[in-house]
């Protein structure tokens, strides 16, 4: 009976694909709040009470779409090369700066 | 001529029963095959045509070019993000535009009065394009997502309104007449009767406004927007990258495909067929 129901569910397309696609974009979100915390983590940079200034490093050449992420962390002071130097970021926008995938490391910066 | 009877064999060749699951998926398998051949096809004739038309990547991008700024696309992690506030907008808009056009259009079906006093502003309202809004809505909320959103609500409102308001007024009354003689209180004849009796046409009207809407969201984020699947088609060429421009519309393209088969067409097909009114086949023609 119950199997007949779980079947019966499992049939609908619409409901089986949304739930994979919910699963994979949950899943996906996990891992990448996870690694933003090892990179921050890695740098010391884990347990920051205030608002901090640092480099991020990236894999990529950015963009504007990504300068705007910037901007909207903290202060954008300079991109050089795959570096961005960042001021006055606070400890949540550091953690979801440090979560993106295109994100490889960030750094402690003394600031100018 | 019929033919003349003969010996019943002992054993019958299996052979799934046409219409049944295991020739469906046959079927559906052979559709998908012709479906990836025709794609296949068309890649390899652009790639072939590439070399024969001489342009730069600008002006005629070849296939493997979109498919690198697709990668890079990825990589960034820009398309992931650019889908993803498409697909929010769309959605928050077609739900508040459907259930107004649906509650407004019940409203405006049910009451006689009612209908005298909004049809004609409606009707107004409907001949004026959304486009012709965009300016004023502009100046009222700057560029941004309550432009986009407040664009696509207007869209899908109005064939939703309209629909079900045709779809109220054209119930037989001798059912509601029915319902009532059997002491169906009003709201039991709203929901027993008049709603499923008008769900065909609001189906209709939602689907119209819904593909009309999908359609508005790409304009719209073209001008009001600075992240989405329509602002990717527009950047690429501002930034003389066409074939980011090209990614955009292919991704405009699947998402389209894929909100029209996994949910529209599915939820035409089981509301219409719950309702009895018309048997849609399987393939959805």
């Amino acid at each position: 009976m119950r199997s007949l129901a779980i079947r019966g569910i499992g049939r609908q397309r619409p409901v089986v694909v949304t739930a994979l696609l919910l699963a994979a974009w949950l899943t996906f979100q996990a891992w990448a709040w996870w690694s933003g915390g090892a990179k921050l983590r890695a740098a010391g940079l884990d347990h920051a009470a205030g608002q901090v200034h640092v480099e991020v490093v990236l894999g990529i050449t950015p963009e504007p779409f990504h300068m705007a992420i910037f901007q909207d962390a903290g202060r954008l002071i300079a991109v050089r090369g795959s570096s961005v130097f960042v001021m006055d970021v606070p400890p949540d926008r550091l953690r979801s700066l440090a979560a993106h995938y295109w994100v490889r490391a960030v750094r402690p910066w003394a600031g100018i | 001529m019929a033919a003349p009877p003969g010996p019943v064999p002992d054993t019958l060749p299996l052979r799934p029963a046409p219409g049944g699951p295991v020739a469906r998926r046959r079927t559906e398998r052979g559709r998908l095959v012709k479906s990836a051949a025709g794609l296949g096809l068309i890649l390899v004739l652009w790639q072939a045509s590439v070399p024969l038309v001489g342009l730069s990547d600008y002006f005629y991008p070849s296939p493997a070019t979109v498919a690198r700024a697709f990668g890079e696309l990825i990589t960034k992690g820009i398309l992931p993000v650019y889908v993803s506030d498409s697909l929010l907008r769309y959605l928050g808009s077609v739900v508040v535009g459907g259930v107004l056009g649906l509650l407004l259009g019940l409203a405006v079906g049910l009451h006689r009065g009612l209908a005298r006093l909004l049809a004609p502003f409606v009707n107004f309202l409907y001949a004026i394009v959304e486009g012709a809004w965009v300016p004023l809505f502009v100046v009222w909320w700057g560029y941004g997502i309550k432009v986009i959103v407040v664009l696509l609500v207007y869209i899908i409102f109005f064939p939703m309104f309209h629909n079900t308001m045709v779809g109220v007024r054209t119930v037989p009354q001798v059912y509601v007449n029915a319902v009532r003689a059997l002491g169906a209180r009003p709201w039991q004849v709203v929901a027993e009767v008049i709603l499923p009796a008008a769900l065909p046409n609001i189906i209709t009207g939602f689907r119209v406004g819904a593909g009309f809407a999908f359609r508005g969201l790409i304009f719209a984020e073209m001008l009001a927007a600075k992240t989405g699947v329509g602002y990717l088609i527009y950047e690429g060429v501002s930034m003389q990258n066409t074939a980011r421009t090209i990614v955009g519309m292919i991704c405009m393209g699947v998402m389209w495909l894929f909100i029209d088969n996994l949910y529209l067409k599915p939820f035409e097909r089981a509301t219409i067929e719950r309702w009895g009114v018309v048997v849609v086949p399987e393939d959805g023609h």
